[in-house]
């Protein structure tokens, strides 16, 4: 009886229907929650995404409820598994994911010591790394629960998960603390800080991650220059110019003792420019590309001066 | 009443696992699954769930079965810690 879809609409007949019932809805109003915040979080985070998310709020408050349902009728029809499964034990061990966060860490700053050009890939791969320490760990510890909930829980806020199911036996209050506050508090810092530390701290040498806005390339640079130096540049040399704080990637005109004229390219879109820079006022560091690399550019480069 | 379950509920029930011996009770009074359903108020699934041993009944419903059956709770159902 309580196994069809319309699940939400019976009445338990005995405690035991009463009490996978009361499961089945905690479950759904799982799946519903979670899945309102993510799309909230994905609306928020993703510029312009309201208009498409006003469009089809409809059909994605629609397709939330009906994922609820099914969660809510899933967990009815595995009922032997939820009556087996809450009888495990639900503290996840956290020593894995820690361990694994640290050490990858450790090999980050290791690599960046050894080699600074590999900061962005050492970095990248030590919060990805973490991350998969953390979501396998959460999927592991969430059997009992239905695959939605997983999937959403692991994918959105493994660590949240895992440190909901661990402090279970303290107040609810302190739990969203512990599980919800600290991990949002410690990931803005984190985020904010990676996103400062790259926008704003001094590109280390060899570094060639976010230096161009948009630019795909995959070339190495050839050599890092002083830029009171600049006899090693030569026309037509594709090159990374930090002045300032700012990176400009470009096509050099023209090279004299003094002055180092450019032309960039923003984001390979009609928006171009030529300025003149002069060595002595900030430039920090310069970055030139294979003579190769990215000869299409030159190209456009040329055909633009034309 | 019992449609709202305390999660701590859920939380000792986490923590024992249930014996149960409603089968052999219940064989020797020659009843069905469905009669002892009947005269226990609750569902033929419940019953079978009980000898099962996957559903730990209530305070209740434990000792309306030892009620029938006439003897105490704990030869019924027994906890293993």
């Amino acid at each position: 009886m309580l196994k069809n879809i319309l699940w939400f609409a019976c009445e338990p007949a005995d405690e035991r229907e009463a009490l996978i019932l009361s499961i089945a809805y905690r479950r759904a109003m799982t799946v519903l929650w979670a899945g309102l915040v993510g799309g909230l979080f994905v609306t928020a985070v993703i510029p312009a995404f309201e208009t498409i998310s006003f469009a089809a709020l409809g059909q994605a408050i629609e397709l939330l409820v009906a994922l609820s349902v099914i969660a809510g009728q899933k967990t009815l029809a595995n009922e032997d598994l939820v009556f087996k499964a809450v009888r495990v034990e639900r503290r996840p061990a956290m020593f894995v994911p820690v361990i694994a966060t640290f050490a990858l860490l450790a090999a980050a700053m290791l690599a960046v010591w050894y080699d600074p050009g590999l900061l962005f890939v050492a970095v990248a791969l030590a919060f990805l790394g973490s991350y998969v320490a953390f979501a396998a760990t959460a999927w592991s510890w969430t059997k009992p629960y239905t695959m939605h909930g997983r999937v959403l829980g692991v994918v959105l806020a493994p660590i949240s998960v895992l440190a909901w199911l661990r402090y279970d036996r303290i107040a609810t209050w302190k739990r969203v603390v512990v599980a919800v506050v600290i991990p949002s508090v410690i990931a803005s810092v984190a985020a904010t800080a990676s996103v400062a530390f790259f926008s704003f701290v001094s590109v280390p040498s060899g570094f060639v991650g976010p230096v161009a806005p948009g630019y795909q390339s995959t070339e190495f640079h050839r050599t890092i220059l002083d830029p009171r130096k600049v006899g090693g540049l030569h026309e037509g040399d594709l090159a990374t110019f930090v002045v300032g704080l700012d990176p400009v990637y470009g096509t050099v005109r023209s090279v004299s003792d003094v002055d180092v004229c450019m032309t960039t390219y923003k984001q390979r879109t009609t928006e171009t420019e030529s300025f003149c820079v002069n060595a002595d006022a900030g430039i920090s560091k310069v970055i030139v590309y294979p003579p190769l690399a990215g000869l299409a550019d030159r190209f456009l480069s040329e055909d633009f001066l034309r | 009443m019992l449609y709202i379950v305390n999660v701590r509920y859920l939380l000792h029930t986490a923590m024992s696992e249930i014996q149960s011996k409603l089968k052999d009770y219940r064989q020797r009074l020659d009843i069905t699954q469905e009669e002892l359903a009947q005269r226990l108020g609750v569902t033929r699934q419940t019953i079978i769930a009980l000898e099962q041993a996957k559903y730990q009944p209530s305070l209740e419903l434990a000792w309306r079965c030892s009620k029938l059956f006439g003897v105490p709770i704990e030869d019924v159902f027994s906890f293993i810690n």
